[in-house]
């Protein structure tokens, strides 16, 4: 019997397009109200189809107004995440970069803080998050920029210092929440999760997270060339300012609205990347597409065991990173130098 | 194409200036060099030339034309000192970076593209590394995939920077020979730095002295690369010797250190005998 290379199988376009309607179905199905395979396919037929119900109606509503909402907004965060992780790899020339790093996570969460003190309105939350998540990039481009340029190690560094600062003001935010009302709505929220996923969520994020990803994944050719030094970049006929721009906004765009809808999430803009390249290698061509696939699977599933695993639902910060730091550590073991060089 | 600099000066900002009065020109099928000891400007040069910087006074006139004005009638590729890069790709892929600038900003690489990228890997002996990772080969074979990629960017003129710095004397000759290879056979003009007057020498048609004071000397190289040009240039005692070879005189430049003196005369030189 021929033996199956499992690196080859998995590199296959088939297998990243298998692989997120594999974890689709499975999140539908799985849950503290199992819901059988049939009735699933035949509620979502009946969605765009008239079939008569063979089902019981409580299924409808879970997987209707409950599971697939979250599903479809954990799926779109997931893909957005990975891709703005591995675009801002690239770009940062740094496999240790994640999309957080110019202070978008730590300013939106500041503004999401704010909003829950100021009122429970979650569209609030939503557009504080967006508006201070973005004020935090254009804060460190301001740091950052010098003689019409912004240097990528400055950038990271102006990053870290807004980050910072927006990390202090969201734990004096928290010394200020009344500790018995606000306090565990506020650290609930921090950590992550989709519970208050719903259709109107989904319709507000849709559009500018699919122009974006979308945006990304055009420029995914030129991001191989920005990795490169700026000299080199600017030699091969690339406007790295302009380009650089154009992702720095596209990623922020996306990590803000992230973050408004369900709180800060790290370690999938990181984890996704590294085990996408050990897959399908460093070419952004091929990676960028990968992502969307890894990320929208990965995060639905963590999402899924978020919701299942027991009978209080598990904040979606502290699951992706034990997972992801289970299948990363087994794959950094197996696969020494996943694609990156150490110099 | 024909390059030229006319009385160009450089400064950053208001700062200290980094060369003046510099004069010189290259053309298709010339190889010029450009020497200087370390902070002298030649890297600042380059980026001059490459668009990357602007020169703070004179002119560079390419083609006839001011370099603002005639930005997209012409090409410059880059060969770098050094590479590095954080993430592994393959040699091909390496080399088609080199199409970029005809691959519209949201497209990718068509098929056209990889063809282009495959010839221009064959033109530099490296058709067979295609799909080895970049990272995993040595100084020399990287050097030749870097000048793979200003091939497949269908320049106009190369510019390399210490193009054998980090080479071992094999590969650096292997790769001097490519240079003199692509003037003649793609009529490129070549512009390099380096620490070597001997591979000046070697290659060069045209030379390009600069020295800590902000003064220059152009001129053929076998002119500008004198005993005197080349003591006044890098402040030291620099011998160039003619050294019989079967039936040809080679020229070899030694630098006339105490040390290299001491070893020669207390009869430790075991090559050929030197004719001054």
């Amino acid at each position: 019997m021929p033996e199956i290379n499992m690196r080859t199988l998995m590199s296959s376009p088939y297998f990243f397009i298998l692989l997120p309607l594999v974890v689709f179905f499975f999140s539908l199905v799985c849950g503290r109200y199992p819901v059988d395979i049939k009735n699933v396919v035949g509620i979502l037929i009946s969605q765009i189809y008239p079939v008569a119900p063979f089902w019981p109606e409580i299924d409808e509503r879970v997987i209707i107004n409950l599971r697939l909402p979250r599903l479809l907004i954990g799926m779109l965060i997931g893909a957005g995440l990975a891709v703005s992780g591995a675009a801002f790899q690239g770009i940062f020339k740094n496999p240790l970069v994640s999309p957080h790093i110019l202070g978008v996570a730590a300013g939106a969460g500041f503004g999401g803080v704010l909003a829950m003190l100021l009122s429970q309105s979650s569209l609030l939350i939503f557009i504080f998050a967006f508006i201070f998540g973005n004020m935090a990039v254009l804060a460190s481009y301001l740091l950052a920029r010098k003689d019409s340029v912004t240097p990528v190690l400055v950038l990271v560094l102006a990053g870290v210092i807004i980050s910072a600062f927006f990390t202090a003001m969201i734990s004096l935010l928290k010394l200020c929440a009344d500790p018995q009302d606000q306090l565990p709505g506020i650290v609930f929220w921090l950590m992550g999760s989709l519970i208050s996923a719903n259709y109107e969520k989904f319709g507000l994020i849709i559009i500018p997270f699919l122009i974006c990803i979308y945006i990304l994944w055009r420029l995914r050719w030129r991001i191989n060339v920005l990795s490169q030094s700026d000299q080199e970049a600017r030699a091969l006929g690339v406007n790295v300012e302009y380009d650089k721009w154009i992702i720095i906004l596209c990623v922020s765009v996306i990590v803000a609205l992230a973050v408004s809808v369900s709180g800060i999430i790290g370690w999938v803009g990181l984890a996704i990347p590294h085990i996408a390249r050990m897959i399908v290698g460093s070419n952004h061509q091929f990676l960028i597409p990968a992502c969307i696939s890894l990320g929208a699977a990965y995060f639905a599933f963590v999402d899924t065991i978020a919701r299942s695993l027991t009978p209080y639902e598990i904040p979606l910060g502290i699951l992706t990173a034990i997972v992801g730091v289970v299948i990363f550590g087994y794959l950094l073991k197996r696969n020494q130098n996943g694609g990156w060089n150490e110099y | 194409m024909n390059i030229e600099m006319k009385n160009g000066m450089f400064r950053y900002g208001t700062g200290k200036t980094v060369f003046k009065n510099l004069n010189f020109n290259v053309n298709n099928g010339e190889i010029l060099s450009i020497l200087g000891p370390n902070g002298t400007g030649k890297t600042t040069l380059l980026k001059c030339l490459l668009g990357m910087h602007q020169i703070s006074d004179g002119s560079v006139i390419i083609n006839g034309l001011e370099q603002d004005k005639a930005k997209k009638n012409y090409h410059i590729g880059y060969v770098p000192q050094l590479h590095q890069s954080a993430f592994q790709y393959t040699v091909l892929e390496m080399v088609l970076m080199g199409r970029t600038r005809f691959i519209r900003r949201f497209s990718s690489p068509s098929h056209d593209d990889w063809n282009y990228a495959h010839k221009s890997l064959e033109k530099v002996g490296m058709e067979g590394f295609a799909d080895r990772i970049f990272s995993d080969l040595s100084g020399g074979e990287k050097q030749m995939v870097l000048i793979a990629r200003a091939l497949a960017s269908q320049a106009d003129c190369i510019i390399f920077d210490e193009p054998t710095s980090a080479l071992d004397y094999r590969n650096q000759y292997h790769v001097l020979d490519l240079m003199i290879s692509l003037k003649r056979e793609e009529n490129l003009a070549i512009i390099m730095t380096t620490h070597q007057p001997e591979h000046a020498m070697y290659l060069s048609d045209k030379a390009l002295l600069m020295d800590r004071d902000g003064n220059s000397c152009f001129g053929e190289s076998d002119d500008v690369l004198s005993e005197n040009n080349l003591n006044a240039t890098y402040g030291m005692n620099i011998g160039i010797f003619s050294i019989p070879h079967k039936n040809a005189h080679l020229k070899a430049i030694i630098p006339l250190v105490s040390n290299s003196l001491h070893r020669s005369l207390s009869g430790n030189n075991h090559g050929n005998e030197v004719a001054s």
